[in-house]
Order: C-alpha cells, then structure tokens, then sequence
C-alpha cells in the first residue's frame, strides 16, 4: 500500500514538474533561441541584410545575391539550374521573374511561392519577432534529429501555414524545419538544415543552409552577410517587362496642346489640356487618361501591354463619348512609336475604317502624337489631330 | 587478342596460372552471386561494372591520400554525356559528344593508363536535352574486349570493334523496334551474356527487351510489353538458372536465357530508375524515389516474396551498394546506410547533393554531384571519411568507374583518372 502511495505521489511530483518546465521552457527557448543569435537588442539593430555567395540547384552551383529588409521587403537573383531567377516583395506584394515559366518578364507570385518569399524574408528565423507578426509557437516536445538532441517546436504564420522547427537543445540555434516548399510553384514538402553559425557584426548567422523536397536538393553557402547596407528602392518592386521599359518615356504628367487640321490644311489649336501616364501597381500595363473638348468633352482612357507572341505592343482607346473601344498594335519604327488598326478587324470585312497612333520628337520633356486615317487599305495616311506633349 | 584466348593462355603460365585459380576459387568463395559477365577481372566493362553491381573486387586502395589528392594520370576535355567509363584490357572507352558542326555523339578510345588517343568512332546524331540538362550518351557501353557495344541518346545501338573503332552492325531502335524516344533520350544500358547482348529496346509489339546475337546483331529473342525506359537489365543464377531480371513500370520481369518469362512481380513503387542490388543469388534489392523507397524480395521456384520495404532508401538515379548485411546509397539529398535484414536505418549523411557511388574492395568510393571524391568506411554503425579531394569541376551526375588500379571519373565537360592503388 504504501508502495502505490509513493508512486502516485512521485508520479503527481513529475506530472507537475513536466507541466511547469514545458510551461516555462516555450519563452526560455525562444529566449535563448534569440540569444543565440546575438540577442534581441543586436538584432534590432539591424534594418537590412545583404546575403551574397553561391546558391546549387540542379547540382549546379551559381552565384546568388538576396536582399532582406526588416518589415519585409525583399530581393534576391539566383540561378535554378540554368536559368537566372529574380524574387520579389515590397512587403505586401509577391513577384517572381522565372524563366522555367516561359514568360519573359515578372509575375505575381502563386499562393505558394508568396509563402516560400514570406519565409525568405526572414532574417534567417522568424522567432525574432514572431509575437509582432502574430505568429504562433507551440513546444512540442524534446527529441533526437539526426542523432541530435532537438527541441521540437510547431510555429503558425498569420496566413496558416505551420512549420515544424527543430532546435538543437544544447546550442538553442535551428538544426532544422520541416514545411511547405515550392516546386516549380507546386506545394511541395520540405526538409531544411542550418550549419555553419558564425559571428556577423553582433548577431550569430547561419552560413549553410540545405533544403530537400521531392527529388530537389538545394543548398546555400553564403560567403559574405553585410548589416545595414545602402540600397536601391526600386528594386523591391515587381520590374517592368524589357518591353514595357521601352514606354516609360510616356509615364508621368503631361500639359498637352491639341490641334485639328483645318480645311485649309493649317492646323489650328482647339484645347489645352492635361494628361496622365502610369503604369498600374504590380502590373506590365501602361494607361493613360486624357480629357479634352472638341464641340463636346471628350474623355479617353488609353491601355498599352506587349503581346509576347504577337511582338508587338497592343493598345486599346476608350473613348467616353462613342462609348467604345479601338485596339491598335504596332510598335517602334526608327525613332517613332506607330500603332493601328489595319490588321485588326472585328468582322470578316475589311476594316473599314483605318487609323493610326503616330508618337515622334520623343524627348525627355515631350513627344508629339499624330492621329492619322487611311483611304487606301493603309498605303497613306493623312494627318487630322495632333497632341503636343510637355512636361508641366 | 580475345580476353578468352588471354585467359587461356595465362593458364599456361604457372604464377598466374596460381593467382588465376586462386582468385577463382576467392571469386567463388566470397564474390557477389552474381552471375559474372566476362573474364576482365580487373576491368569495368559495362554499367556499373563487370558484374553489374558498382563493385570492384580484390582491390586494396591506398587510402591516405595527399591533400591535393592522388595521382592524377590524365585529363582529358570530353563532350556532353552522362555514360560511365568502361574499361577493359588497358583501354579507356568514354561514349560523349561534341556540339561541332550540329552536333554527335561519339565513342572514343584511350590509353588507360596514359590517355593516349586511340580512337575515335562516330556513333549518331548529338541527343539534344531541350532544357539544357546536360546533352549526349546516357547509356554506358559493354564490351567483351573484341566488341564493345554501345546505344545513342537517340536509339542507335551499334557494335564496335575495340581494336579500331570499326562498325560492325547497328539497329535504330525506333525504326527497327518502333521504340519512341523517352523524355530523357535512351538511356538503358547493355549488357552481356556469353554470346547474347541483352537489351531494354522498348518497341511496340512484343519487343520491350531483346536479347541479339552480339557477333551479328541478329534478334535472338524479344519480348514484353512497353517503352523504353531509364533501368537495365539485372542478371543473376537464381534456382540455378541464369535469369534476366527487367524492372518497369511497376512490374519486374525475368527471363531466361532463352527469353522464357520465368516470373513477374508487381513492385510496391514504380518506375525505379536505380538498378536493382542483388544481395544474395536469390535474393534483390530494388529502390526507387517513392512513398515506399525500397524493397527487399527473395525468387524461390519463380515464387516472388517480399522480405520488408523501407522509406529509408529512396534511390532517385544512382545505384545502392550491398555490402556484408547493409545497403548504401543515395537518399533524399543523404548518403544512407540501411540493413539488409530490415531496411532499417542505420546512419544518414549530407553534403554529397545527388551524388553517386562504388564500392573498392571494402571501401565505398562517392563522387559527389560537384565532382569531390570521398573514401568512405563500409561501417554500418556511423559514416566514417577517410579522405576526399576534388577530382572535378561541375556537375557530376555520372558514377565512377574503377579498374585496373585507377579511378576513372567524368563529367559534361571532362574526364578525368587518379592513381588509387599501389
């Protein structure tokens, strides 16, 4: 009888003892888990980091460059395989520019590859602040990884996604994750470890980093981490297509002066006016919005975006006053940009009525649109308004 | 000379008519069952050597090795081509390609021992990888030390002779067998069979493996069902009969040397790309990258059982190693070592990316996928490095070859051999 007691007794004792020191040890081990790393202090000093050193995929090894910057935003250019990779994030919107997709330029990011630069941007562990960005962490316990003695502990981002962390128990640094990963945009299951800690400044960083998944292996061997480092603001944000760079001369504000050519052949002043390029956020389309008055208001909204296959750019008028749209194509020929309508037509007969966009004089302070029509199938063209461009 | 006429007359000498017997009797005491393929002992005559297991036998490997690593003999700039290195009788073969006026690829042979060209045969149309994996050969060729036998990236099959590179027949595997091309061109590897050349040949009706007359490249026999695929086949005397063991799809097939199907297995994981182990003569390990990952099986009176799977191997292209009771190989990013009673795990370890490996004598020999070689202990209770240097530069995705003493390594650009033995 007095056996049991002490069993119980001694059994109530651990239950008690486990249930306090996995109690406390959730906050001792991230707290040592950041010490490890230099400490909460040394860590908020840091605004951004600049990672540089080789990145192998597909067994083959490239150079890469990433930019982390605290509040999320990000950059990084790598190779996968044969083909150069740049990531993106201005903190809120994800972008991608992978040739693997056969798109030329920049995308917005799949659900998964969003989440795989979320992670990215980490500065290495998301348990600096993870209280701040609302992230969840449960211990689940101690146990051996790989004959390593680990704390096992499961973290949830605000968008739901769960990572299973492994910290080694002796050092508190992160031996490795487990979690979502992308393939080629596919969701995917990985395994990542984390090796070769040294000192940066004050913090503790990893300098190796391997991530299986699927048939993939990666891994990362950082050469150089700098602190606090000047860069470039732009490059945050999802990069124009090579092609639609080619507009930017248009984007901004603009005083326009409108002409129509008189009966006389002189061309006379109808209405000065004002206009305004710009690229939509996060998009390769340019559009501009143009109000004048000729007898009546008029209004256009003007889209551009280039057709990969086409090769060409298409752009399309909205005119308020006939409440319709007109789609031009075309593209630059010497030193003007020239877009009609001859080869689009929306009915099997010939388009009956052809007219053409003629941009020339382009300069940094302005550039001169002609609007021109056609009475012979597109073989001349005659000139009957003409856009002034300058820069307010 | 033929290697049997070699052989045939060493017999008449009486020191190696000794050392001929005792390895005989070695061979026969403590060698893998499988069946042996030719008499080139010290060669590495077709895919993962002699017998088709990634094995060099009776070698004993100097294993300290400088930090610069061992001698290396020769280098040479080879093209495109994932074949191994096969080796027989003092020559190096090497299958490649070069990307010169549009493109081939080519079998060329060398002085093993200094590199010196020999010569150089042209074999077909370069295979062209689409996505820039690599482009070239990926089947390693066979030889028997008169012929040497070899198949394109784009199906050709040819026969050579070894003395000067002269074709003596060829088949086109997708005219004459009606195969279609695989995604990652024709990559399965010949092997040899006294006079018989056994093939995967992939074809439609009824041809999926082919067993030719390797003298003339007449079709002895060709059967199954199916295309071509990336595995070859694996040969062992089982119930006392020499038995051609075909892994594809989720099915593995065999045959006897007559083209008799003896049994067919439906496997717990498809499409194993890594060759089938054998562990004993009835006994074979196959592993694939998959939910299962690897399998053990014993053939007792063309009956199939399943001894035990296991996810701890879980082979993607490179080939396990059976050794004294453990399986050593290549999973998920780790080298792994797994009991052949269980399949359990024994030790994992990384840093070798998607390499691959062989076994010297009791020694494992990887080749990382940047081209580091390390000498490995067969020690089933923890990874144990004796040595490593870097053999190349680049992606390395071809596994080693080892004969006669040296150690032949290459891959999409060079070649290159080290001294490793006394």
């Amino acid at each position: 009888m007095k056996t049991l007691q002490s069993f119980f007794l001694i059994t109530v004792i651990l239950i008690v003892i486990s249930g306090v020191a996995s109690s406390q040890t959730v906050d001792e081990i991230i707290e040592k888990h950041v010490n490890a790393h230099g400490g909460l202090k040394n860590w908020q000093k840091i605004e951004n980091m600049k990672i540089s050193g080789y990145f192998t995929s597909f067994s083959e090894r490239k150079p890469f460059t990433e930019i982390k910057v605290r509040g999320g935003k990000y950059y990084s250019h790598f190779w996968l395989g044969q083909h150069p990779v740049n990531e993106g994030s201005d903190g809120s919107f994800f972008w991608t520019d992978d040739p693997w997709f056969e798109l030329p330029y920049a995308r917005k990011a799949s659900p998964v590859e969003e989440y795989v630069i979320l992670v990215k941007t980490d500065f290495f562990t998301p348990f600096f602040n993870f209280k701040e960005l609302d992230y969840k962490v449960k211990l689940e316990g101690k146990e051996v990884k790989e004959g390593m003695d680990v704390f096992k502990l499961t973290l949830t981002r605000k968008n739901g996604q769960v990572e299973t962390w492994y910290l080694n128990s002796e050092t508190y640094l992160e031996f490795m994750v487990t979690s979502e990963w992308s393939d080629f945009a596919t969701p995917v299951m990985q395994e990542a470890i984390f090796d070769d800690f040294r000192k940066v400044g004050d913090v503790i960083l990893p300098f190796y980093n391997e991530r299986v998944f699927d048939s993939r292996i990666t891994s990362t061997e950082i050469e150089r981490i700098e602190l606090n480092v000047e860069t470039e603001p732009g490059i945050y944000n999802l990069p124009l297509s090579e092609h639609m760079k080619k507009l930017e001369f248009l984007r901004g504000e603009w005083g326009v002066s409108f002409e129509a050519l008189g009966r006389g052949g002189n061309w006379s002043h109808v209405d000065s006016t004002k206009s305004v390029f710009q690229f939509l956020e996060n998009k390769n389309i340019l559009q501009e919005n143009l109000s004048y008055i000729r007898y009546l208001p008029l209004e256009k909204i003007t889209t551009w975006t280039y057709h990969n296959d086409r090769k060409n750019y298409l752009m399309t008028v909205f005119n308020d006053i006939y409440s319709s749209t007109d789609v031009y194509q075309g593209g630059f020929q010497g030193d003007s940009l020239v877009m009609d309508n001859t080869t689009i037509s929306f009915t099997k007969d010939e388009n009956p009525s052809l007219t053409r966009y003629i941009y020339t004089q382009i300069n940094p302070d302005g550039f001169v649109l002609e609007i021109a029509q056609s009475k012979d199938k597109g073989v001349t063209w005659k000139s009957s308004q003409r856009f002034t461009y300058f820069r307010n | 000379m033929t290697q049997l006429t070699t052989v045939f007359l060493c017999l008449f000498c009486p020191v190696k008519k000794a050392i001929y017997l005792s390895l005989a009797v070695f061979g026969m005491l403590f060698s893998s069952p499988l069946f042996s393929q030719n008499n080139n002992e010290m060669g590495w005559t077709q895919f993962r050597g002699n017998q088709g297991d990634g094995m060099a036998r009776n070698v004993e490997l100097i294993s300290a090795w400088p930090e610069t690593g061992p001698e290396k003999l020769w280098s040479k700039n080879v093209g495109n081509g994932f074949s191994e290195v096969t080796v027989a009788s003092g020559i190096a073969y090497i299958f490649s390609s070069d990307s010169l006026d549009g493109g081939y690829e080519y079998l060329a042979a060398f002085d093993a021992e200094t590199g010196k060209d020999l010569w150089k045969t042209r074999i077909d149309s370069l295979y062209f990888e689409v996505d820039g994996w690599g482009h070239g050969p990926r089947s390693t060729p066979a030889t028997d030390g008169d012929m040497i036998y070899c198949l394109s990236g784009r199906g050709k099959l040819a026969a050579l002779s070894t003395r000067d590179g002269k074709e003596f027949w060829s088949k086109f595997l997708p005219e004459d067998f009606g195969a279609v091309q695989p995604r990652w061109g024709f990559s399965a590897s010949p092997f040899l069979l006294d006079d018989l050349l056994i093939m995967e040949t992939g074809g439609a009706k009824d041809s999926t493996y082919t067993a030719f007359n390797k003298n003339t490249g007449a079709i002895v026999w060709s059967k199954g069902v199916g295309g071509p695929f990336y595995s070859s086949p694996a040969i062992s005397k089982i119930d006392n009969q020499i038995q051609i063991v075909f892994p594809k799809d989720t099915m593995l097939c065999s045959y006897n040397r007559d083209g008799n199907l003896l049994w067919s297995y439906r496997m717990p994981l498809q499409s194993p790309t890594a060759q089938p182990v054998f562990m004993a003569a009835d006994k074979f390990f196959v592993s694939s990258l998959s939910d299962t990952g690897s399998f053990l099986i014993q053939v007792n009176n063309n009956q199939v059982k399943k001894l035990w799977s296991s996810a701890a191997m879980q082979n993607e292209w490179s080939s396990s190693i059976y050794h004294e009771g453990y399986f050593y190989g290549f999973s998920k990013g780790k080298l792994v070592c797994i009991s052949a009673e269980n399949g359990a795990m024994k030790w994992g370890q990384r840093g070798f990316g998607k390499g691959s490996l062989i076994l010297v004598g009791d020694k494992l020999l990887i080749l990382s996928d940047q081209g580091v070689v390390t000498l490995v202990e067969t020690f089933p209770e923890k990874f144990v490095k004796l040595a490593s240097f870097k053999a190349m530069e680049g992606k390395s995705w071809t596994a080693p070859s080892f004969a006669e003493g040296k150690l032949f390594v290459r891959n999409l650009s060079e070649m290159s051999v080290y001294k490793l033995t006394k």
